[in-house]
């Protein structure tokens, strides 16, 4: 590893979190807008799981990062950033809720019955915010983008980065699983997102609304 | 530093531009961010690269992307990543940051979520109507709380009075000195005498009142019959001999 991976704790992607909360909370709101991008798809799935409209989900998804930010002094550690911002959106959704069983007509949204509260709500063959016939098109074709992608792996690659993003395993682990240095573990796992990413980069500038 | 632009996002131009060795070492010490390897000096300039580098900004966007799809495919749906992120930063600067000084102070992720600075549009129109509820008004409150007040007081004056009552009655219902008219018999004029707390009365009373204790009892007026009856019974000694059978 070279110099700039200074070993406090175990480097997990926590940590990282950790260190990126202190950024946040000493000012720089550009380190709280990475965990905003690393996060959001993640709580806007969970917050589409509890409420249906489109533009609800994004409000309460919007309304769940704010208020992160305004408690982001709060947050001590002892918990990983994501379960704390876990619970602060599902709160938020709940709340939105209520207030919107309160005054339906006042929200435009029609068919939210007491029953839709139920974070496991589902109505049969309804799609959900992330389940329009074009969401659902868009996340086939990226999965099957980064599938594709990582069937043309060499192994070597493929082998490293599945054991980080799947298997959650450290450099460290990993360096020990396939025998090499943890540079090259940091090195392939580099070199195999960057292939993967060459075929997807083009699929997110093409799909509505440019993803990124 | 090369950059992809800051509303541009990817591009063909941003892609040649980045194949530097300058855009590729910034997003390998990305790649090694998004994976919790950077600490101390490399975290923090790479951190501060980021914030001003829209092309790094998306090589963070696009490797925890490949990380959550490889997780789960369903993680692939969001369609307004950027849009939202631009959002959100334009509503964090209206923001006056983060609060500091408060380091005892520990909400729950509940109370958080909960708290009354809702910036939600549902939460504004919510607000708005019920304004006319009187939810959010501390002089309707302070109103409530008289109210209540007023209505526990009366309650115990009433409950106090009541009391006062029953001492009035009972007072009222003491026995105090009477008068009677005495006759000499049953044709003979009557003749008043007060004698102290000593009942005296006409003898031929009470036989009458013997004779009729059936009706006494079963008076509406329950005061003055018991009193009736007592009276029958209280003065037994000043009465004369009774006839048999009365």
């Amino acid at each position: 590893m070279s110099d700039d991976s200074v070993p406090e704790g175990e480097p997990t992607p926590a940590n990282s979190d950790h260190l990126l909360v202190e950024r946040a909370v000493a000012g720089d709101q550009r380190a709280f807008e990475l965990l905003v991008i690393k996060y959001q798809r993640r709580i806007e799935r969970l917050i589409g799981r509890m409420v249906r409209d489109v533009d609800l989900v994004e409000d309460i998804a919007q309304e769940t990062f704010i208020r992160a930010w305004r408690a982001l002094h709060q947050f001590r550690g002892d918990a990983q950033f994501y379960t704390w911002l876990y619970r602060i959106a599902v709160n938020t959704a709940k709340k939105a809720l209520m207030d919107l069983k309160r005054h339906p007509a006042a929200y435009g949204v029609n068919g939210a019955s007491s029953d839709d509260e139920d974070e496991t709500y589902r109505r049969e063959n309804e799609q959900t915010t992330e389940e329009t016939p074009e969401s659902e098109l868009a996340a086939r074709e990226i999965a099957q983008a980064v599938n594709a992608a990582m069937d043309a792996l060499p192994e070597d690659l493929r082998q490293a980065v599945v054991l980080r993003e799947i298997e959650g395993l450290s450099y460290e682990e990993i360096a020990e699983a396939m025998a090499c240095p943890i540079g090259t573990v940091r090195s392939r796992i580099f070199r195999a997102r960057e292939a993967i990413s060459a075929r997807v980069r083009p699929m997110l500038e093409h799909q509505s609304g440019k993803r990124w | 530093m090369a950059s992809g632009g800051k509303g541009g996002g990817f591009s063909r131009q941003a892609g040649e531009q980045m194949n530097t060795e300058e855009q590729l070492k910034l997003r390998e010490q990305v790649s090694a961010l998004a994976d919790g390897q950077l600490h101390g000096v490399a975290f923090a300039a790479t951190v501060e690269q980021l914030g001003g580098d829209e092309d790094g900004r998306a090589s963070w966007h696009v490797y925890h992307l490949i990380g959550d799809v490889l997780r789960s495919s369903e993680l692939g749906t969001c369609q307004h990543d950027r849009d939202f992120v631009a959002r959100l930063s334009a509503r964090l600067q209206a923001e006056p940051g983060v609060p500091r000084g408060l380091d005892g102070l520990h909400e729950s992720p509940e109370l958080i979520a909960n708290s009354d600075r809702n910036t939600l549009g549902i939460a504004k129109i919510d607000r708005k109507s019920r304004a006319a509820a009187n939810d959010g008004s501390y002089r309707w409150k302070m109103l409530a709380g008289l109210a209540t007040v007023v209505a526990a007081a009366a309650i115990g004056w009433s409950g106090l009075g009541d009391r006062s009552g029953e001492a009035l009655l009972a007072r009222q219902s003491a026995p105090e000195p009477v008068k009677v008219a005495l006759g000499a018999g049953p044709t003979g004029g009557a003749e008043s005498v007060s004698v102290g707390a000593v009942l005296i009365r006409d003898p031929h009373l009470d036989g009458l009142l013997a004779a009729h204790r059936q009706f006494g009892g079963s008076s509406a007026f329950q005061n003055p019959s018991g009193f009736l009856r007592n009276a029958t019974f209280d003065t037994g000694a000043s009465r004369g001999p009774r006839a048999p059978g009365q």
